[in-house]
Formats: C-alpha cells, sequence, structure tokens
C-alpha cells in the first residue's frame, strides 16, 4: 500500500509517521519521487515572486489616519431602527426565491463556518456560540448597497477592525481562560453593534 | 530566487520607536518595509488584486493605530503577518467576499480572474502553479500559502480558522493532490498516492 499525501507531507515536514510508512517511503521509488515532488513544490511556492502594490495605497493609508474621528454614531437611534426593520428585512429576504446558482451558491460556503479562535471557553458562556450566531446573522444579510453614507462605512469599518484585532488577541497561544472569555465577549458585544448598524444600512436603501 | 517575505522585514528599531511617537514619515518608512510581503500573501490568498489593496490598507492603518503595542522591535514582523492574515480571513469570511467570488465565477465558471483592468500590478497569472493556485478554493489555497509559505503550523491554522488541527491537514493534502492534478506529473504517480477520502 503506498503512502497517501498527508503521510507523505507529514514525511516532508518531519512531522510524526508509523515507522511502516517511514520504511515503505524508503523502499518503494514511487513514493520517494512523489515525496521529492510535493518538496519541490513547496519551494516552488516560496519562490513566487513577490508583488508590488501601487505606490498610490500609502497615500490613502496616511488620508485615512489623518482623517478627524469620525462622528459618533447614534446608536440608540441604530437599535430603534434595527429592531423596526429586522421584520421587514426577514420578509424581503423570504419572499426573494433564490435563483439558480446565485450568489453564495457558487462562492462555495467553505468560510460560511468559520468563526476565528474558537478555543475553549469557560463553562456557563456562550460567548462563541452567539459569535457564530451573530456571524450567521450577518452573512444571511444582503449585500452592502453600492452607495453609504461616509459615516455608515467608518463606523462599520472601525467595528470591523476592532473585531479582527480581537480575533488577533484570541489567536494569542498564551492567553488566560479568563482573558479569553473577556474576549470573547467584547466580540460578541461589537458583532451585535455590526450587525444592528448593518441592518441600518440595508434598511436605507429599502 | 528568493521571496521576499516577512522574514526580510527587519525595521530600524529606531525608526519603530519614532513611529510609536507619531512620526508619520517613520510610518512611511515601515510601510515601505512590509508593503510588499503584506501585498503579496493578500493576493495569494485572496487572488483579487482589489481586496489585496484593501488588506494592506487595512493592515496599515491597524499597524499605525496599535503600533504602541509593541514593545520588542523583533516582533514587529510577526505581528504585522498576524494583523495581515486576519485581514485576509476576514476578507474572505465577508458577505461582500462570497457574493463578489460568485459573480467573478459566474455560472459554473472554474476561477476567479486574478488580474482586474483597472490594478496596475499583475499577479503573474502566466506562470502554471499561478493559475493552478487560482483553481483551488479560497479556504485550500488560504491553507496551503499560511502553511507551506508562511510557516504557519496545522495548529495555528486550525485556531485561526477555528477548526481543527486535522482540518488543516486535509485541506493541505487537498491543495496538493489539487495542484498535482492541474500541474500534471510526467511520472505517472497516480498509480502511487491515494489521497485520503475524508474532503
Amino acid at each position: 500500500m503506498h503512502a497517501d499525501i498527508e503521510q507523505l507531507l507529514s514525511l516532508r515536514d518531519g512531522a510524526a509517521v508509523s515507522e511502516a510508512t517511514r520504511r515503505h517511503v524508503a523502499a518503494c521509488r514511487q513514493c520517494a519521487d512523489e515525496l521529492d515532488r510535493l518538496t519541490l513544490l513547496s519551494r516552488q511556492l516560496r519562490d513566487l515572486p513577490p508583488i508590488e502594490p501601487r505606490q498610490t495605497l500609502w497615500e490613502g493609508v496616511a488620508t485615512r489616519v489623518m482623517e478627524p474621528p469620525r462622528a459618533v454614531f447614534p446608536w440608540g437611534q441604530a437599535v430603534a431602527i434595527a429592531a423596526s426593520c429586522v421584520l421587514a428585512i426577514t420578509l424581503v429576504m423570504r419572499s426573494q426565491a433564490p435563483e439558480p446558482g446565485a450568489v453564495d451558491a457558487a462562492a462555495g460556503d467553505q468560510f460560511a463556518e468559520i468563526v476565528p479562535s474558537a478555543p475553549a471557553v469557560a463553562p456557563g458562556s456562550d460567548y462563541v456560540a452567539q459569535s457564530r450566531q451573530l456571524e450567521a446573522t450577518l452573512r444571511a444579510m444582503p449585500a452592502a448597497p453600492r452607495v453609504t453614507r461616509a459615516s455608515t462605512a467608518g463606523t462599520i469599518a472601525d467595528l470591523e477592525d476592532r473585531i479582527a484585532m480581537i480575533d488577533l488577541k484570541l489567536s494569542h497561544p498564551g492567553l488566560s481562560p479568563q482573558g479569553r472569555q473577556s474576549l470573547w465577549q467584547q466580540r460578541v458585544r461589537l458583532m451585535r453593534t455590526l450587525v444592528r448598524v448593518r441592518y441600518a444600512q440595508v434598511r436605507d436603501t429599502l | 530566487m528568493a521571496m521576499a517575505g516577512f522574514s526580510d522585514v527587519r525595521p530600524d528599531p529606531a525608526i519603530i520607536r519614532r513611529a510609536q511617537h507619531g512620526d508619520m514619515k517613520a510610518h512611511e518608512v515601515l510601510y515601505a518595509s512590509y508593503a510588499r510581503p503584506v501585498y503579496t500573501l493578500a493576493c495569494r490568498i485572496l487572488d483579487r488584486p482589489a481586496l489585496a489593496d484593501e488588506v494592506l490598507q487595512d493592515t496599515a492603518v491597524e499597524v499605525i493605530r496599535k503600533l504602541g503595542d509593541i514593545r520588542e522591535p523583533e516582533t514587529f514582523p510577526g505581528w504585522v503577518k498576524r494583523i495581515a492574515v486576519n485581514k485576509c480571513l476576514s476578507q474572505l469570511r465577508s458577505p461582500w467576499h462570497k457574493r463578489g467570488v460568485a459573480l467573478d465565477r459566474g455560472e459554473g465558471g472554474p476561477s476567479l480572474d486574478p488580474v482586474q483592468a483597472d490594478h496596475a500590478p499583475v499577479i503573474d497569472a502566466g506562470t502554471d502553479l499561478t493559475a493552478a493556485l487560482a483553481e483551488l478554493s479560497p479556504l485550500t489555497r488560504t491553507v496551503l500559502w499560511l502553511y507551506d509559505v508562511e510557516g504557519y503550523t496545522h495548529a495555528e491554522i486550525g485556531n485561526l480558522m477555528g477548526k481543527s488541527t486535522s482540518f488543516s491537514k486535509s485541506q493541505l493534502a487537498r491543495a496538493h493532490q489539487r495542484l498535482r492534478e492541474m500541474l500534471g506529473d510526467a511520472r505517472g504517480a497516480n498509480e502511487c498516492t491515494q489521497t485520503s477520502n475524508n474532503s
């Protein structure tokens, strides 16, 4: 029985493999060739040329950083608007039968289930589950309109940045359980806000 | 050819300190040191230059805003890389991205268009390997790139994606299997290797 790719990749990368597999690959010309091919491919990937960004991108960064602080979003109003439009949006979405091959179907929903860094959380907490639920809610929402108020777009970008920052912190292996729990709590809070803003954004287009 | 990756990002600690004190010229110098690896990472993972533009800009903004968190200058390259990877994953998770992918692919279309007409940077779509990479699903391509090029472990990739270590391993195997099918193998290795049937 020849080695499969996972076994050969383990051998290539110095990970644990059974002694029988190791012996087989050492004695089997085909498997040894395949192992060489995997090693070569890895090197070819690393040797792909770097890609130069456009020089003007820095100007955009500097402009964003120099912008005055964004106006505070009227959260109370957003919550009220969101509450009143959830039902309307749901009805609109349900009334639209999906077209064959439309939008997300072809996208491959491999990423649909991805929620960053979902390690163990202290018993009794369901922040991870809430976070997943909110991710699903966001995914189910209609796409962002082509034209959005600058303040709304800025608020969304800011929220996404802050969520990404929490994701980064959650990926830190040395995080204490309490710290992790606190981060998930913050993430849920931000995700809830993001959902509300997105609802408000979608409502503006209805 | 040696790739100019994150390992080549070695900014002068004095520049980092100046940037931490709000010196935008120093920030620009820092940006020049990491822009290319961040952009390359984003292009390879997202396969869409417009999104790679966003990732680079979002990463740079976050670097500027959070640079004060850095205590050890030698951690700077890894820190920037983590921010960039998270920005890429955020792009892939977003409904906007998925909609864009669907539209790019068209009905039954096999792959994304790696080069957009309004963008000067050209992803080297002419090479077989780059074209084959573009044919992989975003998820599989991401795992392949993070593991084989950026040096992440399966455990780290699983953690980043909220998945298991074995998930990362199986995606990597799938990536190599697909690349092998697309790139061909004159040695007739089809007789040799069976992939795991867990995809």
